[in-house]
């Protein structure tokens, strides 16, 4: 990423091997870009929401990255990497508000409410984790929308988008340089884990009770 | 990266730990222990009673960097002082294996540094060659927590016998192995076919209302109770899964805890269902009767294993080595046949990331590749597999 363009990027459409690819993406990434660590400013990661394997993988990697190579690392909530390409586009639609939906299994989808001004995002609420009908009734950016076309508005360009690395880095660098926006490195998990605390023991009957 | 033409003798090698609820990182040079720092998620647990994988794994991943932190300020280096990372690609849970992994993987390409998955249950075996564990540190040995050292086969300029086995007790794992080659060569002699005995501990403890984890609070109740006051089954103990040493049987040097769990749950409800009141439960007998089967079954088999594969020096490794009846029971029938024994001080018997940095110093000393950075980590890795190839 420089000055608003994007040099290098690497996506995976594999949902389950993100702890594998990652090193070797960021290598390969540097190399296309003709980058090395020396000519870098901070790290930027996205922080969710986002299933939580992931999310951890790629928070650890961007966290043990910037600490080898003493930069700073800042976070960035993913949907703003749909909402930055979205907001033009709801901007040349003359769409004023709209929303951005990722797909959070389960039935649910993560999402966020957001406004534009000339075409650049703002967010106004969110992230949430919801069921597809209690979300905002307004055109959908995302891969949500598609999963779900008969509840929410989906923008049809715009069904299977996820947050991309590219866009992510872009919205970083905008944040950095406006001074606002970026986020600390923690996973936005949005749930708790599913553990529950098991009960007391039912003692054993004595047929008296 | 660099290639493994220049190895030196004395690698300085990080070591990283996060297949359970250890968050470990340790630093040695060669053999010698540099720095051990662990961040446990333990507490959190407790109200569970038990380990509960994703609060385990976010709980790595925001105590990565703080104890790699410590670990390199402990021992007084920088990452770019490194010659190897080693990190624990399995056995152990996925999510948490990831952190550690994907963790590894950054700091390794960050810093140029070439990188080993390794085998989770191989590193226990791996902090024997620890000068503090062989005792070729004289300092170290008088610490909180000194090695014993039992009998024959562990002293002279060899740190590790060649004829070793391990015997490893955790409340993930149970599971005795022949070393043949600590870097290359380790075969799986027997292990748990169900429950890992910390396990069993776990919810014999949780059954008793004595608390978590249930090695400890086990072990401190059963000092008051009596061991022979309950006869609860040995697994696997039978003929017809033992056979005979020219016959095996298909589980000869293999345990079971789930029969024993539900022993003792049977012989608590007995008490209840005859109306005896929750204080007048004999606990202590329970918890000690319990205690005597588990030790019992796995020090016998050990034992034997040990003698039909040759193996003339044990190594007790994995949290429940703790266990007072298990090294107390261990060390009597070890020396009895003649087998010798090493039981590291806690704080390496546990997991922790030197034991990762120490495994990971011998396989560059041997000169074995690294697994580079396009692995995977692996919740079922076998035990032969020590580290990945790349």
């Amino acid at each position: 990423m420089l000055s608003g363009e994007v040099l290098a990027r690497f996506s995976t459409t594999q949902t389950n091997t993100h702890a594998e690819v990652l090193a070797p993406a960021v290598q390969q990434v540097m190399r296309e870009a003709n980058v090395a660590a020396a000519d870098l400013g901070a790290v930027v990661a996205g922080v969710g929401p986002g299933p939580f394997t992931g999310l951890r993988a790629g928070l650890v990697t961007a966290r043990s990255l910037a600490f080898a190579w003493g930069l700073d690392v800042h976070g960035v909530m993913s949907l703003d990497a749909i909402a930055h390409p979205a907001a033009e586009d709801a901007w040349r639609r003359g769409v004023d508000e709209f929303v951005v939906a990722t797909d959070a299994r389960r039935r649910e989808v993560y999402w966020a409410h957001y406004s534009h001004v000339g075409g650049q995002f703002q967010r106004l609420h969110g992230p949430f984790v919801t069921a597809p009908a209690d979300v905002t009734p307004l055109p959908v950016y995302g891969a949500g929308a598609g999963l779900y076309p008969d509840v929410l508005f989906s923008v049809p360009e715009f069904r299977t988008t996820v947050p991309d690395a590219g866009a992510l880095g872009l919205v970083g660098e905008l944040s950095l340089r406006r001074g606002r926006g970026l986020l600390p490195v923690q996973p936005l998990y949005l749930r708790e884990s599913d553990a529950k605390v098991p009960g007391p023991r039912k003692r054993a009957g004595t047929g008296e009770r | 990266m660099p290639a493994a033409t220049d190895t030196p003798t004395a690698p300085l090698v990080l070591g990283i730990e996060s297949s359970c609820d250890e968050t470990g990182f340790g630093i040695v040079r060669g053999t010698e222990l540099l720095a051990n720092a662990v961040a446990s998620s333990m507490e959190e647990h407790v109200r569970f009673g038990g380990v509960i994988p994703e609060i385990a794994a976010r709980a790595h991943l925001e105590e990565f960097i703080p104890t790699l932190q410590q670990a390199l300020d402990t021992a007084g280096v920088t990452l770019q002082d490194l010659d190897a990372i080693a990190v624990t690609s399995g056995p152990g849970l996925a999510g948490a294996l990831m952190v550690g992994v994907a963790g590894a993987k950054a700091l390794a390409l960050a810093t140029d540094t070439p990188l080993y998955g390794i085998n989770h249950l191989v590193a226990h075996v791996g902090v024997g060659v620890l000068d503090e564990v062989t005792g070729a540190e004289p300092e170290a040995v008088s610490g909180t927590g000194p090695a014993v050292v039992v009998g024959s086969g562990g002293s002279g300029d060899r740190p590790l016998s060649e004829h070793l086995g391990a015997l490893l007790v955790s409340g993930g794992h149970t599971e005795i192995l022949r070393v043949n080659r600590l870097t290359t060569d380790v075969e799986l002699l027997g292990s748990t076919i169900d429950d890992a005995a910390g396990e069993a501990y776990d919810k014999v403890a949780r059954l008793l209302g004595a608390g978590y984890p249930g090695g400890p609070v086990i072990d401190r109740l059963a000092r008051q109770g009596n061991p022979t006051a309950f006869r609860f089954p040995r697994g696997l103990s039978a003929p017809k899964f033992v056979g005979t040493a020219q016959e095996p049987g298909k589980h000869r040097h293999d345990w079971s805890f789930s029969g024993l769990k539900t022993a003792v749950a049977r012989c608590v409800e007995q008490f209840e269902a005859a109306g005896v009141p929750d204080e007048q439960i004999p606990t202590a007998d329970i918890a000690a009767s319990f205690q005597e089967a588990v030790a019992d079954v796995i020090t016998a088999k050990a034992v034997r294993a040990c003698t039909e594969h040759g193996i003339e020096h044990l190594l007790l490794g994995g949290g429940v080595a703790a266990n007072s009846r298990l090294r107390e029971l261990l060390a009597e029938r070890c020396a009895a046949a003649g087998i010798g024994l090493t039981v590291p001080p806690p704080r390496l018997c546990t997991d922790n990331g030197a034991m990762v940095a120490a495994l990971g110093a011998q396989l560059v000393m041997d000169g074995v590749a690294p697994s580079g950075l396009g692995f995977a980590a692996d919740p079922g890795q076998p035990v032969g597999e020590i580290s990945l190839g790349a």
